[in-house]
């Protein structure tokens, strides 16, 4: 998915500990008379561009694509305890390239960006814990490997153990240990595995994803451990750019029903209002078989607004879903409000990302499920700016 | 009569119709007020600069992690993982570099460059923020955060962050490029974003730099290593409480420490800064004390009538003694009124002029940006009035005690006491007593490293010579009267009326003797130390210069800075046709004991055999694996001598060498240890120890001219390699220059205790000349002319300053004898081969001798206009 808002993130990075912002008063800014980006440090040129299908090869394609620009590896789940304790969380790697061949042989020069971010949604209270990381490979700090895969940001990993996903994490009392088997093949977005998201060639990305993930693993929290089982979703996309002027942000969700059917949906909205006709989604069968929505085939409704009180952000939770072509109308509400990403501290730019419950009908009767959903571009400015 | 009013009439009446005595008094206690406020003032002034510029540059870091051997491979970075679970860690590098493209070479080798230093820290600025206050200006007024400006750090390798304060002073703007030098190498460096002026920004008044961790280790040309890593504790752990499990957790060869003991190590740099301004200071306390003991002993003296007045009309001796007390004090307070201000101007100076001396350019820089802030505190005023005032009031006790204690009659009448043989004898017994202790005291040890003892051995010397005075003074006196037919027949009758005059005032002259000579001997030992240590420094650079030329980086200014010389520097000089062989000598900064020492690389075998050190015995036994030559320096400073073993830290934890040999090494007083390359490389993990080297002694065909081949090597290197070449004559040649500016020191030193010795010698013969006022009036009566009278009153000046010239010499040359013996052992670890500068010695005695005959004419004026029948109608009344 365009997790866009996460990127700049790891564009805008770090900062200082939620001081207040210092004025760039008249008096200083004769001592600024550029006003570029930073990531405009790096010219597109020197990076692949995503302009055809791929011929995919795996396992090698789970690793890191160093040629491109922008990749990230994205886990979301719905765990459950043997005493019937639910749980979701949120773990995922970015890689954004900064100098594709830095002019400086020491082992601390950027090259590429990691950030990661690991959340948990504890629905017994509905209590939501978040972490970032931002670093670079320094001495073997975080990195990709380009062979087999594996990707790392300090004692946070993923890598593939035969055909199973491990994912290890942990913040402070939080800790997550996870064994992910695919249930389903992994399945191409857009056409054979190529995304587009602008009109321009090469604003696109290779995505596929494992859409159904049997989970199994403990986690650790407010001092306990819990075994727990589940059901993950994985994306894996990477590109060198994508966003054009005017998108604002989206809404993106994932989507696992009891029937066996999963559902990839997503919106990304201009700042004039209106749906981006960009917007996609891919329906996979029981059998893995799959049929990509284009922004036609679908229609999302908000159904309700909640404000958060720490960023004063205005998401919508709720929503209608329809998939008039095959039957579909869902329900979808979140877990539970407070499931916002955070990042007032370090980078101020903020987005919700949650678990989120499914209720409906299709065509052939009543369904229910489970999955995760991810609402950007409704706190602070708007993205395209970073990309320019 | 009311303390008030007595004070009013008898103190202040007094002091305003003696204007001329109450001003030298105030202005000499202002004078020492002054020179210790500004001493003051410039140490304090320094040390929080310094401090506060270790402190904004650590930021929040609750602990340090370093090498054990200081810089280390940025491999064990990997190794810190276990210490994560205690906070938040980042790497640093911190380097200096020097503003510009100009030519920084200064006008003498050893001279700082010249030029404006740059603090520079690089950090990972993905992790730092956390730890330091910085606050980079946003590019947009409405953005949160800073971070996207510093991010902006890591745009290419040479990307920089500079100081509002500093942008403005050059009139640069973001985006700019401005051109720096490491080492000897110039670069342009792109101004990436603005610091705004707090924190870290501060430092040097504005000259901070932030970079990104990789682009200074290129910079810096330290690839590979880190200086330190930095660590913000979560708030749960204290620093105090888990030191000690961090430090079992670390990697062999990583030691941590509270950020405060770099600075403890540096506090060494900063002591030999105030060492010298201490010095000065003591100086400056002595002679304002001896000031006021005159001062108050004049008024005593010019009104003995006035004293017995008071007592017949029932004043009692406590009465007394608090009015002369009272006198002193409103004089010490008058002075320190004149003094503060003056001390405030005189500090901007001698920071500016001590700066000089140091052995740090960032020392230097650090004095010389914060000469521009002194500021005068109540602490230091309320510092000087508790100093100043008791001293005041010490040194006034004794004549205002005599003046309490004589007899009503005696006051009237007036009397002055002799000195019995056998009190003269007491206290010259006393004297050799007291530097027999002198003597005894200078076989005591260091106490905590610093020679306590040594010093005090300065004092009972000082003690003994003002002890052995009266004999002085009795002795010269009755030389002089025995010779004087001899010596000025014309004058002898002048001549033993002086001398018998002053023999008749033994104890009241030998008080001023003693001051005077005690002031003066500072000056002599200062002279003989300075001397001495030159001609010993120059007999060791004839024979350790044995190179034609030596190359090193403008940067290198000092053993404890870290420039080093490029890689296109060695490849010039080795490529030249002229060049036989060359050495190259690196050193860096050690922890070892609590200070650090010095640890040189070179290649030892070729330098053994080439660069003629000299050894102090044993000779030098055969270098193996393990075996270093270490500096006389170190070898006393830490009690090891040739044949010993010492552990040193090393990259891989500790690792025992051999003491082989000691040398003689008056470069450095750090303690120096010279080990080989491959050793060095063996324990130190260099891969490339030649980008360790900081010089490079370079040897020539015989028949080379070595002009031709210096600017075909400068030719060939171009501008942006800033180097020093130069011939060992040069070097000699600067190294002599450092010892005459010293001398110019000295000199100025010399001028002051002249100048004082003749105001007390002045002061001390108006006071004489009050109390002879009738023998004066005698003298007249019975035919002497005024010009006789003024003889005799000059004849006893020059007398007076000769006898201080004496004292000062003979106690001089011993305080200079511990000076360079143990004094100067104990803290430097040096041998000073002991000299006598004659000629400064001759030349001082005839300025004090003609300073004090100058001095002489006020009192010999004012004495041959005394009237004659009034004294002496006044007698008999």
């Amino acid at each position: 998915m365009l997790r866009t808002t996460i990127f700049s993130l790891s564009l805008l990075l770090l900062g200082g500990c939620g001081r207040e912002p210092v004025d760039t008063s008249d008096a200083l800014t004769d001592l600024f008379p550029i006003h570029a980006s930073p990531a405009a440090m790096t010219s597109h040129d020197d990076w692949t561009a995503a302009l055809s299908p791929r011929a995919f090869a795996f396992p090698g394609d789970h690793a890191s694509h160093e040629d491109y620009r922008i990749e990230w590896w994205y886990y979301t789940g719905n765990l459950e305890a043997d005493d019937g304790s639910r749980f979701g969380y949120q773990l995922t790697f970015f890689r954004t390239g900064l100098n594709k061949e830095p002019n400086n042989p020491s082992k601390w020069a950027v090259r590429d960006l990691y950030t990661a971010h690991f959340a948990i949604s504890d629905l017994r209270g509905d209590q939501h814990y978040c972490f970032q990381r931002n670093s670079r490979s320094g001495i073997g700090r975080a990195g990709a490997e380009v062979q087999n895969y594996a990707v790392w940001n300090g004692d946070w990993k993923a890598w593939l153990d035969g055909e199973n996903h491990r994912l290890q994490a942990g913040e402070s009392e939080l800790r997550i240990d996870l064994t992910l088997s695919p249930e389903k093949p992994l399945v191409l977005h857009g056409e054979r595995g190529l995304s587009q998201k602008g009109a321009m060639a090469g604003n696109a990305s290779h995505y596929y994803s494992f859409t159904r993930l049997m989970t199994e693993g403990t986690i650790r929290i407010g001092g306990k451990n819990f075994k727990i089982k589940g059901r993950s979703w994985m994306d894996h996309e990477f590109s060198t750019s994508f966003l054009e002027p005017g998108q604002l942000g989206w809404d993106w969700l994932s989507i696992q029903l009891d029937n066996g059917i999963d559902l990839m949906l997503y919106r990304m909205r201009r700042d004039d209002g209106t749906t981006d006709p960009f917007s996609s989604g891919s329906l996979v069968r029981k059998d893995g078989q799959v049929k990509h929505l284009s922004v036609t085939d679908f229609r999302i409704t908000p159904l309700r607004d909640w404000t958060s009180s720490a960023t004063d952000a205005t998401y919508p939770l709720d929503w209608k879903v329809e998939i008039p072509g095959l039957g579909y109308q869902l329900v979808i509400t979140s877990a539970f409000d407070e499931q916002e990403m955070t990042t007032n501290d370090t980078t101020g730019i903020n987005y919700w990302e949650g678990a989120i419950e499914i209720a409906g009908s299709s065509a052939e009767g009543s369904v229910t499920g489970r999955g995760y959903m991810e609402l950007t571009g409704y706190a602070g400015q708007g993205l395209g700016a970073l990309f320019e | 009569m009311s303390f008030p009013r007595l004070f009013n009439q008898f103190v202040l009446r007094a002091l305003l119709r003696e204007k001329t005595r109450t001003t030298i008094a105030a202005l000499g206690v202002g004078l020492g007020v002054a020179v210790m406020i500004a001493i003051r003032l410039a140490n304090v002034s320094v040390t929080e600069t310094f401090r506060a510029a270790v402190d904004s540059v650590g930021g929040n870091t609750s602990l340090r992690i370093r090498g054990a051997a200081g810089r280390f491979d940025e491999q064990l970075f990997a190794a810190l993982d276990p210490i994560r679970s205690y906070g938040h860690l980042s790497p640093v590098i911190e380097a200096y570099a020097m503003v510009g493209d100009g030519d920084f070479r200064s006008d003498t080798i050893d001279g700082f460059p010249r030029g404006e230093l740059l603090h520079v820290l690089g950090v990972d600025v993905l992790l730092d923020f956390p730890l330091r206050d910085y606050e980079v200006l946003r590019v947009g007024a409405t953005e949160k955060q800073s971070a996207r400006e510093a991010l902006r750090l890591l745009d290419g390798s040479r990307s920089i962050i500079l100081t509002e304060k500093f942008l403005r002073r050059h009139e640069l703007r973001v985006g700019d490029e401005v051109p720096l030098t490491f080492g000897s190498l110039t670069q342009a460096f792109t101004i990436r974003g603005v610091l705004l002026d707090r924190g870290p920004a501060q430092t040097l008044d504005g000259n901070f730099a932030l970079m990104d961790i990789a682009a200074a280790q290129l910079a810096s040309n330290r690839l590979g290593f880190l200086d330190h890593v930095d660590v913000l504790l979560r708030p749960e752990f204290s620093t105090e409480d888990i030191l000690a499990d961090i430090q079992l957790a670390l990697p062999k060869g990583l030691v941590a420490e509270l950020p405060d003991a770099t600075s403890g190590r540096a506090d060494t740099m900063i002591a030999a800064f105030q060492f010298n301004l201490s010095a000065l200071s003591a100086v400056a306390l002595i002679v304002g004390l001896f000031l006021i003991y005159n001062a108050v002993a004049m008024s005593v003296a010019a009104r003995r009538a006035e004293i017995g007045m008071l007592q017949a009309v029932g004043a009692g001796r406590r009465m007394v003694l608090s009015l002369f007390l009272t006198e002193a004090v409103f004089m010490a307070v008058v002075g320190i009124a004149v003094g503060l201000p003056a001390g405030r101007l005189l500090g901007s100076a001698a920071v500016t002029a001590t700066a000089q001396t140091v052995e740090t350019f960032y020392i230097a820089a650090i004095a010389e940006s914060s000469a521009s802030s002194l500021h005068l505190t109540l602490t230091d005023i309320l510092a000087v009035v508790c100093i100043v005032v008791p001293l005041a009031l010490m040194a006034a006790l004794v004549p205002a005690w005599e003046a309490a204690t004589v007899q009503p009659v005696d006051a009237v009448r007036g009397s002055g006491k002799r000195l019995s043989p056998r009190a003269l004898a007491r206290a010259a017994m006393a004297g050799l007593l007291s530097l027999g202790l002198g003597w005894l005291l200078t076989f005591g040890k260091p106490i905590g490293g610093v020679p306590i003892l040594g010093f005090l051995a300065e004092i009972a010397l000082m003690l003994g010579g003002a002890l052995l005075t009266p004999l002085a003074l009795r002795l010269v006196c009755a030389g002089v009267r025995s010779v004087s037919h001899h010596l000025l027949p014309a004058r002898r009758t002048e001549i033993r009326l002086a001398a018998s005059n002053m023999e008749g005032e033994l104890p009241r002259l030998s008080v001023s003797v003693a001051a005077l000579g005690i002031s003066l001997s500072m000056m002599v030992a200062i002279a003989v130390m300075v001397g001495s240590f030159r001609e010993t420094v120059v007999y060791w650079l004839d024979s350790a210069l044995s190179a034609d030329l030596s190359i090193k980086p403008v940067m290198q200014t000092s053993a404890v800075s870290e420039a080093r010389l490029s890689r296109r520097t060695f490849d010039v000089v080795a490529n030249d046709t002229d060049v036989v062989d060359t050495i190259w000598f690196g050193a860096r900064q050690l922890p070892y004991q609590n200070r650090n020492i010095r640890l040189a690389t070179t290649e030892l075998e070729k330098t053994l055999e080439r660069a003629r050190l000299i050894f102090k015995a044993p000779p030098i036994e055969k270098i193996t694996d393990d075996s270093v030559v270490v500096s006389e320096s170190f070898s006393l400073l830490f009690d090891s001598p040739a044949g010993t073993s010492i552990e040193l830290p090393t990259s891989k934890g500790s690792s025992s060498f051999q003491i082989a040999g000691v040398y003689y090494d008056y470069a450095s007083n750090q303690g120096t240890i010279l080990m080989d390359a491959a050793v060095f490389r063996q324990h130190y993990g260099e891969k490339d120890p030649l980008l360790t080297a900081q010089t490079l002694a370079v040897y020539l065909r015989p028949e080379a001219d070595i002009e031709q081949v210096r600017s075909r090597i400068l030719g060939q290197l171009g501008p942006d390699e800033q180097i020093y070449c130069v011939t060992s004559r040069e070097v000699r040649a600067e190294a002599l220059k450092i010892f005459e500016s010293t001398f110019a020191v000295t000199y100025a030193l010399q001028f002051i205790a002249i100048l004082v010795a003749g105001m007390g010698v002045a002061s001390t013969l108006i006071t004489l000349i009050y109390k002879r006022q009738k023998d004066i009036g005698l003298l007249s009566l019975i035919g002497a002319t005024g010009k006789q009278v003024r003889r005799v009153i000059v004849i006893e000046a020059v007398l007076l300053g000769g006898v201080s010239q004496l004292v000062g010499i003979f106690i001089g040359i011993l305080l200079a004898m511990v000076l360079i013996f143990v004094i100067n052992v104990q803290s430097f670890g040096w041998t000073i081969q002991f000299l006598l500068p004659v000629q400064f010695i001759i030349q001082s005695t005839l300025l004090v001798l003609i300073a004090s005959g100058l001095f002489g004419l006020y009192p010999a004026i004012r004495a041959a206009g005394v009237d004659a029948l009034q004294t002496v109608r006044e007698e008999h009344a």
